[in-house]
């Protein structure tokens, strides 16, 4: 109900605050502040960096002391590698090893008297195939793992039991003294023919044609 | 120093009021500068702490006398804010003519005003401040400690307000006549349905009823108010002629306020009286066949804090804080 | 009040000062973080690991280092294994020749076994296959051919005799044929391979 008599000639701008947390100080004082946080964290930052440049430096010194005598035991290793590697390629070569002595030797005494060989052939081995011009790097060495060995036995038969005395023959090479060389022995079609040679001895022989598939070279 | 305001917020932080300290500048009184701090709390005024403080209270009276001075005030003391009460020879209150009150007695210096309707049908109520001595008022309470200023009001106004505010004139049902008497000059106001309807100024003061004692009894003047007290001495022959006239314009007011809400005006009161209160009322019985009530300022106020237990010179010299109370109280009541 | 807030003139002295002050230390703060901070973490963190991998790579060279005597000792077999087995018959050539070797290998036990050698050739060299990790230096199989004459017998202890002393040498080809001028002498071309070295791996 009272009307008011306050006349105030206190000017808006002569109004303060009795705060002492004003927001124009604080602001500023804050954001300094937080500068100032900043700086002496990248002081931290700095000296941090500095010790770990240092620790660094020192582990690149121990590890420079033991380099010599690593590259030592790492050429050495590399010797160990690279010789064993030498050995498992050599090692291919032993495995394939075949043996044709003992088996020439012990050929005669299955051949029947009646039995004449004309020859006695080991072919050498195939040519290695040409590389799949496909393949982006070519392969170091031969990529068969085996290689097929056949003997062959050419010979002429007397014309009486001629058919008898070669599968005599084909029957001794598929015994056990044979089997550690040859797998299967046949003859094959048309192997079995007439002589037709000039001359009244070769009209009554027969020629014959054995072959044998040896065991395999195998190069691993 | 300006402040222009980016968010409500950040640069204008001001709550409304709600505890205030008035500090009466100026007062010239020798116990030092009047003190009062109210606070409103769940619609209660209290009284927290009153008193006189030591500072160095004189206003500058040209604006090459303009010392910087900054105010620090004691403990009990250090509300948020703080409504200044400036007592200056320069200072004015009246109504205006019309308008603003832009007619100033005194044109040679630059005035800060302010005006403000105070009834319907009134002229609105101007005061004003020399703007040299209104800037240095503003600036004794600094920026960033309490209390800062909030208002800044001519004597005269404060100590009306207070009135205004008070118990006794809602008693009086809004109806009264009041005087506020200082030491050079008493205000005359009326009150109808507890509105200012009318106010003067009347040049009599307590200190001209002291020089009146003192040369007319041969005394010196710090005695005078001795005079006054003792019931033995009868001063009324010295003061009646001084008075007189005072009383005159109470009448005065009085009949304007019957003629003006054809109440007739029972209450009659006097603020700021220390000494000498039943000799002016027994005058007043004889000239005006009424009664005169005299006010304390802490009348109708809870106390609280280090008002619970005044010194007893400050409970006697209570009046003399009717100023002060007054622009602690307008500053609550506007808010 | 109602007027544009960010109008910077007409702000006060010092709030112009604060939002001076402010700006100034921002721009500070996001020169220090952006010159500063974020560089020297990145390179403490590259550093950092950089220094875990010294750590470990200084622990593996003392491990390394540590088993030095059993590599040493390891690699020397395996020189002396392939030693042996180069001594055992890796055919190198005499000469810049294989077939001047393989006769200097064989004309004895021809001579011994009583088989005449007519003529030596060098025939082909076919790679050997290659295991994994390949050699650097890798080996192949030398062909070559001896044709000479014989009785059956004669041939065949050349074969043995071959083969007993030189384990290495094979008989990777034969062809015993019957003369008709000489039936108890036949002509045998027989074709022994041995392992030699062959290119270099790049």
């Amino acid at each position: 109900m009272n009307a008011s008599l306050h006349l105030n000639l206190l000017k808006d701008d002569e109004r303060f605050t009795s705060s002492p947390i004003r927001p124009r100080i604080m602001i500023p004082l804050l954001t300094l502040l937080s500068v100032a946080g900043l700086g002496v964290w990248w002081l931290l930052l700095t000296e941090r960096l500095s010790g770990a440049v240092h620790e660094k430096a020192i582990r690149e010194a121990h590890c420079a002391e033991l380099t010599p005598a690593r590259n030592q035991v790492l050429s050495l290793r590399a010797r160990e590698k690279e010789v064993r590697a030498a050995l498992t390629q050599l090692g291919f070569y032993r495995a394939s090893r075949i043996r044709f002595g003992d088996t020439l030797m012990r050929l005669p005494q299955h051949v029947p008297a009646s039995i004449q060989f004309t020859e006695l052939r080991v072919p050498p081995p195939p040519p290695l195939p040409a590389p799949d011009p496909a393949l982006k790097v070519k392969p170091l060495g031969p990529t068969n793992l085996v290689e097929a060995v056949s003997l062959r036995i050419a010979g002429r038969a007397g014309s009486s039991a001629s058919d008898e005395a070669v599968r005599s023959l084909l029957d001794a090479l598929r015994q056990p003294a044979y089997t550690n060389l040859i797998r299967k022995a046949e003859i094959p079609k048309g192997a079995f023919r007439q002589d037709s040679a000039r001359g009244p001895a070769a009209r009554e022989s027969i020629l014959f044609e054995i072959t044998c598939a040896c065991g395999e070279r195998r190069f691993k | 120093m300006p402040q222009v305001s980016l968010t409500d917020s950040f640069t204008k932080p001001f709550k409304a009021c709600s505890d205030v300290i008035g500090l009466e500048v100026g007062a010239g009184l020798s116990e030092g500068v009047p003190a009062v701090r109210l606070r409103k709390s769940k619609g209660r005024t209290e009284l927290v702490a009153a008193g006189f403080l030591d500072l160095p209270g004189a206003v500058p009276v040209s604006p090459g006398a303009c010392d910087a001075q900054t105010w620090r005030l004691p403990a009990p003391f250090r509300a948020p804010h703080a409504a200044l009460a400036i007592r200056s020879p320069h200072a004015y209150l009246r109504h205006s003519a019309g308008g603003h009150g832009e007619e100033t007695a005194d044109r040679a210096m630059a005035y800060r005003q302010a005006a403000r309707q105070t009834a319907p049908e009134m002229p609105p109520l101007a005061a004003g401040l020399p703007e040299f001595q209104a800037a240095w008022a503003a600036r004794l309470l600094p920026e960033g400690r309490r209390p800062t200023a909030c208002s800044l009001q001519v004597a005269a106004a404060a100590a009306m307000g207070g009135f205004a505010a008070s118990s006794a004139l809602a008693r009086a049902q809004g109806h009264a006549v009041a005087l506020f008497v200082f030491a050079t000059s008493t205000s005359l106001a009326a009150f109808q349905d507890g509105r200012l309807v009318f106010y003067r100024e009347h040049g009599v003061g307590m200190d001209h009823l002291r020089a009146a004692i003192s040369s007319q009894m041969g005394i010196e003047t710090a005695l005078a108010d001795s005079v006054l007290e003792d019931t033995l001495i009868d001063p009324t022959p010295v003061i009646e002629p001084i008075l007189r006239p005072l009383y005159r314009q109470i009448e005065i007011s009085a009949d304007y306020l019957l003629r003006r809400c054809k109440c007739q005006v029972e209450h009659f009161f006097v603020n700021g009286l220390t000494v000498g209160g039943p000799h002016w009322a027994k005058l007043f019985t004889r000239i005006m066949t009424h009664n005169m009530t005299f006010c304390s300022p802490f009348e109708g106020l809870e106390r609280t804090g280090q008002a619970v237990r005044l010194p007893e010179d400050v409970e006697k010299r209570a009046p003399l804080l009717m100023t002060a109370l007054g622009a602690a109280r307008t500053v609550l009541e506007d808010a | 009040m109602s007027e544009a807030p960010f109008a910077l003139n007409r702000l006060a002295p010092p709030i112009r000062t604060a939002l001076g002050v402010t700006g100034a230390a921002l721009l500070a703060g996001l020169a220090v973080i952006v010159f500063g901070i974020w560089p020297a973490r990145q390179q403490i963190r590259t550093l950092t690991a950089e220094i875990a991998q010294l750590r470990d790579t200084h622990a593996s060279m003392k491990a390394d280092i540590a088993g030095t005597q059993k590599q040493r000792a390891a690699t020397e077999a395996a020189e002396a294994a392939l030693k042996a087995f180069l001594d055992q018959g890796v055919l190198e050539p005499l000469l810049g020749s294989f077939s001047m070797r393989g006769k200097s290998l064989l004309d004895p036990l021809a001579k011994a076994s009583g088989f005449t050698i007519s003529s030596v050739k060098e025939e082909r060299l076919i790679p050997l296959q290659v295991p994994a990790p390949p050699p650097q230096q890798l080996y192949a199989r030398q062909l070559v051919e001896f044709t000479g004459y014989g009785a059956y017998t004669q041939i065949v202890a050349f074969v043995q005799a071959a083969e007993q002393t030189f384990p290495l040498a094979i008989v990777s080809g034969l062809k015993i044929e019957s003369q008709i001028q000489t039936p108890e002498r036949h002509k045998a071309t027989l074709t022994f391979e041995w392992p030699v070295k062959g290119e270099k791996r790049k």
